[in-house]
C-alpha cells in the first residue's frame, strides 16, 4: 500500500509545496498581484490560453492590446507569445498592425488583408499572401508610388499576391517563391517591371495581368531583341515551367508582344487573352495581331492544341484568316467580340465556314461560347 | 447486476470521496494512475485539490460521465477548436457561476487533473469576463494591482495613444 501511494506520488510528480513554489516564482513579477488577485495564481500558460480565447476574428490585435496594459505579468505573457500576434485583420488600425508585425516576430502571418501602409513600413518575415485593392468606386488616395517592406525583398514565404489599382512597385520585391500573381489596373506598371517580375518568379503557377493602364502609352518601335535589350532583359527566354494559367486582359500589343516573346510555359493549361486594339490604322493593327498570335504559338509549349483558350477581340474588323489560324493552333473554347454591330453578321458567316471546303470540320469546333 | 466499480479519491485536506470509476476517469490523470497502479482499495491522493473544489469537479464529471472524451491533442486556443468551443452549454454556465476564487481553483484543478472539457469551460468563462473591457476595468474586475511605475505608465500611455481612439 505504501509502495502504491509512493508510486502514485511519483506518477503525480506532485509536491504539496508546488503551489507555494509557483506563487513564489510569480511573486518575482509582482508581489502585490499574487496576494490580491486569484487570477494571478493561474500558470502563465493558462493565462495565455485565456488570452487567445479573448481574441476575436474582426480585430484581434485591438483585443490583445488592453491585455498588455493591465499589469507587468500580463504584459510579459502577451508580448512573449509571438503566435498571439500572428493574426491581423483589415479592420485593424495601422498602429495595431505595426505592433502586431513587430510582436509576431517569426510567427506565421495567418491573414492576407494586412493594410498596405503596414507593409510599407515593416518587414513581415513569414507573410504568405497579400491582397491590396482600392474599395469599389474609390480612387487611390495614397502616394504616387508604394514601396513595400521598406524596399527590401519580399519574404520568401510569400506565395500569393494581388494588387489592384494601387501603384505598388512590384519589381524590387524579388518574388522567388510566388505561386500566383494578380495585377489589375496598376497605374504605373511598365513592361520592364512586369518582365523582371516574371523572370524572378520561376515558381509562378497562375498569372493574371489586367488593364495595366499606363502601358497603353508605351511605344513599340524597335525589333524584339532590341526592345528586350532596352528593357534590361539579357536572356530573352524566361522559363515558367510551372505556369498553368495565364490571363492577359486589355493590354496593348506593345505589351503583349515583348511579354510573350520572353516566356516559355510548357505546363500552361489555360490561356485567356483579351486584346484591345485602337483603330489607328488597319494595316498596322492586323500585322501586330498576326505577330502576337505567332508568338503565342511559339511559346506556350507543345500542348497548345489541347489548350482551352479564351480569345477576346475588341474594336477589330475580324478577318477569316485569323479564325482559321486560331482553329489550326489553339483549342478555342470561348470567343468574345466587341465590334461594330454591322460586323456581327460578318463574324457569324466567318464562323460558319468549314475549315476545309466540302468537309464537315467547322471552324473552331471546340467553341462553346 | 453487479455494482459499478468505484474508486476513492482523497483531497488535500484529507476528505475522501467514493465515486464510480467511470466518473473519476474523466480525469486523464486519475485514469493513468489507475492503469499504472492497478485496482486498489487505497484512496488516490489529490494533494493539490481541496475538498470543496474536488466536490465541485466531481459534480462536473458526474454530469458529463457519458460524454465522448476529447481528442488528446485538442487545443482550445487553436482557431478551429476555438470556433467549435465558443459556446458554453446551459448546464455548464450554471455550474461555473461561482465566486472568482472558486472559479480559478476549478481551473487549476481541471488543469492538474487533466480534465480538458472542464478546463475549457473555465478558461472560456474567464475570457468572456475579459472581452471588451479596458485595462482599468479588467484590473477592477479581478482585483489586479497596476504595478507599472509612473514612468512606465507614461511610456505605455504614449505608445498606445492610438488605442484610445478606437
Amino acid at each position: 500500500m505504501d509502495q502504491a501511494c509512493d508510486h502514485i506520488k511519483r506518477v503525480l510528480g506532485e509536491d504539496p509545496k508546488a503551489g507555494a513554489k509557483l506563487r513564489d516564482e510569480q511573486s518575482a513579477d509582482s508581489d502585490a498581484n499574487i496576494h490580491l488577485a486569484p487570477i494571478q495564481l493561474l500558470p502563465h500558460e493558462l493565462l495565455l490560453t485565456i488570452f487567445k480565447l479573448c481574441v476575436s476574428e474582426d480585430t484581434p490585435v485591438r483585443d490583445i492590446t488592453p491585455l498588455t496594459l493591465v499589469c507587468k505579468i500580463w504584459r510579459n505573457i502577451a508580448e512573449g507569445a509571438p503566435g498571439l500576434w500572428g493574426q491581423v485583420s483589415g479592420k485593424e488600425a495601422l498602429p495595431s498592425v505595426l505592433k502586431a508585425v513587430a510582436m509576431a516576430k517569426d510567427a506565421p502571418s495567418r491573414k492576407s488583408d494586412i493594410p498596405i501602409a503596414a507593409l510599407e513600413e515593416a518587414a513581415v518575415p513569414n507573410l504568405r499572401s497579400f491582397r491590396f485593392r482600392v474599395p469599389w468606386g474609390q480612387g487611390w488616395e495614397g502616394g504616387a508610388e508604394v514601396t513595400l517592406f521598406r524596399g527590401e525583398p519580399a519574404p520568401p514565404t510569400l506565395k500569393d499576391s494581388c494588387v489592384e489599382s494601387i501603384p505598388v512597385i512590384v519589381e524590387p520585391l524579388n518574388l522567388s517563391g510566388l505561386r500566383s500573381l494578380d495585377l489589375k489596373e496598376m497605374p504605373i506598371m511598365s513592361t520592364e517591371e512586369v518582365l523582371r517580375v516574371l523572370r524572378h518568379s520561376p515558381a509562378l503557377e497562375c498569372c493574371h495581368l489586367d488593364s495595366l493602364v499606363v502601358l497603353e502609352d508605351f511605344e513599340f518601335s524597335e525589333s524584339d531583341q532590341e526592345l528586350l535589350r532596352l528593357e534590361g532583359v539579357q536572356t530573352p527566354t524566361t522559363q515558367l515551367s510551372r505556369l498553368q494559367s495565364l490571363s492577359i486582359c486589355g493590354p496593348p500589343m506593345t505589351f503583349v508582344h515583348p511579354l510573350l516573346s520572353v516566356i516559355q510555359a510548357p505546363s500552361l493549361r489555360w490561356l485567356s487573352k483579351t486584346l484591345t486594339i485602337e483603330l489607328n490604322g488597319p494595316a498596322v493593327e492586323y500585322s501586330q495581331m498576326d505577330e502576337t498570335l505567332e508568338w503565342i504559338f511559339s511559346h506556350i509549349g507543345r500542348h497548345r492544341k489541347a489548350l482551352p483558350a479564351s480569345q477576346s477581340f475588341f474594336g477589330l474588323d475580324i478577318k477569316s484568316e485569323w479564325l482559321t489560324r486560331l482553329a489550326s493552333t489553339l483549342k478555342v473554347t470561348q470567343l468574345i467580340f466587341r465590334t461594330h454591330p454591322t460586323n456581327y453578321l460578318h463574324i457569324v458567316s466567318l464562323l460558319s465556314q468549314p475549315l476545309v471546303p466540302a468537309s464537315d470540320q467547322w471552324l473552331l469546333p471546340d467553341l462553346k461560347t | 447486476m453487479s455494482a459499478a466499480p468505484q474508486v476513492t479519491l482523497e483531497s488535500s485536506d484529507g476528505e475522501k470521496f467514493k465515486v464510480d470509476k467511470e466518473v473519476a476517469e474523466r480525469s486523464v490523470l486519475i485514469k493513468n494512475m489507475i492503469e499504472d497502479v492497478g485496482e486498489s482499495d487505497n484512496p488516490i491522493p489529490l494533494p493539490n485539490v481541496n475538498a470543496s473544489v474536488l466536490k465541485k469537479v466531481l459534480e462536473y464529471c458526474e454530469h458529463h460521465r457519458g460524454d465522448p472524451l476529447p481528442a488528446a491533442d485538442a487545443d482550445p486556443s487553436n482557431d478551429d477548436n476555438r470556433k467549435r468551443a465558443t459556446e458554453i452549454s446551459d448546464w455548464d454556465q450554471k455550474f461555473i457561476q461561482v465566486d472568482q476564487e472558486m472559479l480559478f481553483e476549478i481551473i487549476l484543478a481541471a488543469n492538474y487533473m487533466d480534465i480538458k472539457p472542464l478546463l475549457d469551460v473555465g478558461c472560456k468563462t474567464v475570457a468572456n469576463m475579459i472581452k471588451g473591457k479596458t485595462p482599468e476595468e479588467i484590473r477592477k474586475l479581478f482585483n489586479i494591482v497596476n504595478d507599472f511605475t509612473p514612468e512606465e505608465e507614461a511610456q505605455i500611455k504614449k505608445e498606445n495613444e492610438w488605442a484610445e481612439d478606437r
